[in-house]
């Protein structure tokens, strides 16, 4: 099994993952004038964020990039499908563990609210991952189908965004806060076993056909 | 001795058969010319050789081991493609030395020194993204990855294209040289056959998507000639002989003969018969009427 630069592609989205929020706190820190312990408070949920947008465009985009180049140095189709899921574990867990240190590490209130809910962050990172690996397989059977999907996703993931910068520091009743954990990893944990179902559909159909051309 | 044998290897597209009952075994230690018209199922050979694609019928293995999803095969072979990067391909964002960090992290016997002493002779920038260098450096990429894989039998897809002279002089050079060191098998397709032939042990033609001719190149190129005199004396020689490609000009005709096994050319002093080069044989035996 040859996994190594799966492994590597799943490394380098976490230092992605980790630089975009970074992106995030500097931009926070200048529009809250300069104050940044708020912004600061936010970076695991950032990171959270951040891994969730490349674990769904990272996932697509395999499919049309490093599908065809790791088969056509070798690969075999079982190592390219075991190794996508590798690197979607690779960012899921990283960025997550990466996040729980810091919820312990970071003062305020949104790090400790958000650490009952990092099982759940896990979870909902690897279901992005799916939607974005049967966007992909979408792609290899149907590329015009496939090409509207990514925009549609680039433009659902920029409003998504949008709205994590501006909601980042909103404050919830804290009876919704307190029974969030526990539902939303029931109801993302179910999200992703029904993509994770899609995917495997559409991997069982493209991937034993598909034709490697670069 | 390795051998990679593929049997009955049939390939259909929707509306088209691009490979039809091919057959051919290929054994380790010889270089290996892959020479076809353009759509002939060169390509799509190679491909399904190396597992990249799959075949509608038929089986490929390597020393009787089926090659499809078998690492153990799959380490032994090595088919650098040519790289036709459009602009919106998936693979154009890539660059180029990430693209030989995964060959170094794919191909086991990969030699690192060789391929930084090509990326060096060929000056190409690593940096650049591959959609973004031209054909030249791509040929260059092609050949440094097939080079430096150090795989057993590796098959190389118009390797040359967009290269100037003096690199292309440079490949065959380095080409022989590795073989000379390693004895490992070689398949090269290419468009360039004059230039290329001289490297062919052995030469494989395909046509419309059929194998019509395996042979060693001397022998093949030894038993092919044309035939030129009156159209009624070279009738009269090539009379039930294989003829290929005949041209006449007036009372003028010449014939490429290619005589099967056991057959030879009856001695005449009307006609001329001349040897023939790989390139005017391939055209010959391919070309078609109106074209030729």
């Amino acid at each position: 099994m040859k996994l190594k630069t799966w492994f590597q592609l799943g490394l380098g989205l976490i230092g992605w993952s980790l630089l975009c929020a970074m992106i995030f706190v500097v931009v926070g820190f200048i529009g809250e004038g300069f104050e940044l312990l708020g912004p600061l408070s936010c970076l695991p949920m950032y990171i959270l964020f951040c891994a969730a947008i490349f674990a769904v465009l990272m996932s697509m985009t395999t499919y049309l990039s490093y599908l065809p180049l790791y088969l056509s140095l070798g690969s075999t189709r079982k190592e390219t499908w075991l190794g996508l899921h590798l690197m979607q574990l690779v960012l899921a867990a990283g960025c997550t563990a990466i996040a729980a240190l810091l919820c312990l590490i970071l003062p305020g209130d949104p790090p400790r609210d958000l650490i009952s809910l990092l099982p759940a962050a896990l979870l909902a990172i690897l279901a992005f991952a799916k939607l974005g690996s049967a966007a992909g397989c979408i792609a290899l059977l149907f590329p015009k189908v496939g090409r509207a999907l990514s925009v549609v996703l680039c433009m659902v993931f920029s409003g998504a965004a949008g709205f994590v910068g501006a909601s980042a520091t909103m404050s919830f009743p804290d009876s919704f806060r307190l029974s969030l954990p526990g539902r939303a990893t029931l109801i993302v944990g179910a999200v992703l076993a029904a993509l994770l179902l899609v995917e495997l559909l559409f991997q069982r159909r493209a991937l034993p056909r598909y034709e490697v051309r670069l | 001795m390795s051998e990679l044998v593929c049997k009955g290897i049939t390939k259909r597209y929707k509306d088209k058969e691009a490979l039809r009952d091919v057959n051919l075994t290929l054994e380790s230690g010889k270089i290996y010319g892959l020479i076809g018209r353009n759509g002939a199922g060169k390509t799509t050979l190679l491909s399904i050789l190396t597992a990249q694609n799959p075949a509608t019928a038929g089986t490929v293995t390597l020393d009787g081991e089926p090659v499809w999803e078998n690492r153990h095969a799959l380490d032994q072979l090595c088919f650098s493609r040519e790289l036709n990067i459009a602009g919106n391909s998936g693979v154009a964002g890539i660059k180029i030395k990430e693209y030989l960090k995964a060959a170094s992290l794919y191909y086991p016997k990969w030699d690192q020194n060789l391929a930084d002493r090509l990326i060096k002779a060929f000056k190409i920038e690593p940096k650049k993204a591959m959609g973004k260098v031209n054909k030249g450096m791509l040929s260059a990429v092609t050949i440094t990855v097939a080079l430096a894989s150090k795989a057993a039998f590796t098959f190389l897809d118009e390797p040359v294209a967009g290269l100037d002279v003096i690199a292309r002089e440079f490949f065959y050079k380095t080409l022989v040289e590795e073989y000379t060191e390693t004895g490992r098998t070689f398949v090269i397709s290419t468009h360039i056959i004059e230039e290329a032939a001289a490297v062919f042990e052995e030469v494989i033609i395909l046509k419309d998507g059929a194998l019509i001719c395996m042979e060693n190149t001397e022998a093949l190129l030894e038993r092919a000639v044309r035939v030129n005199g009156l159209a009624a004396d070279v009738d009269a020689v090539t009379a039930g002989l294989a003829c290929h490609h005949s041209e006449q000009i007036g009372r003028s005709k010449t014939v490429t003969v290619l005589p099967r096994e056991g057959e030879t050319l009856p001695d005449s002093r009307d006609v001329t018969v001349q040897p023939v080069s790989l390139q005017q044989l391939f055209v010959a035996l391919c070309g078609e009427e109106g074209m030729g």
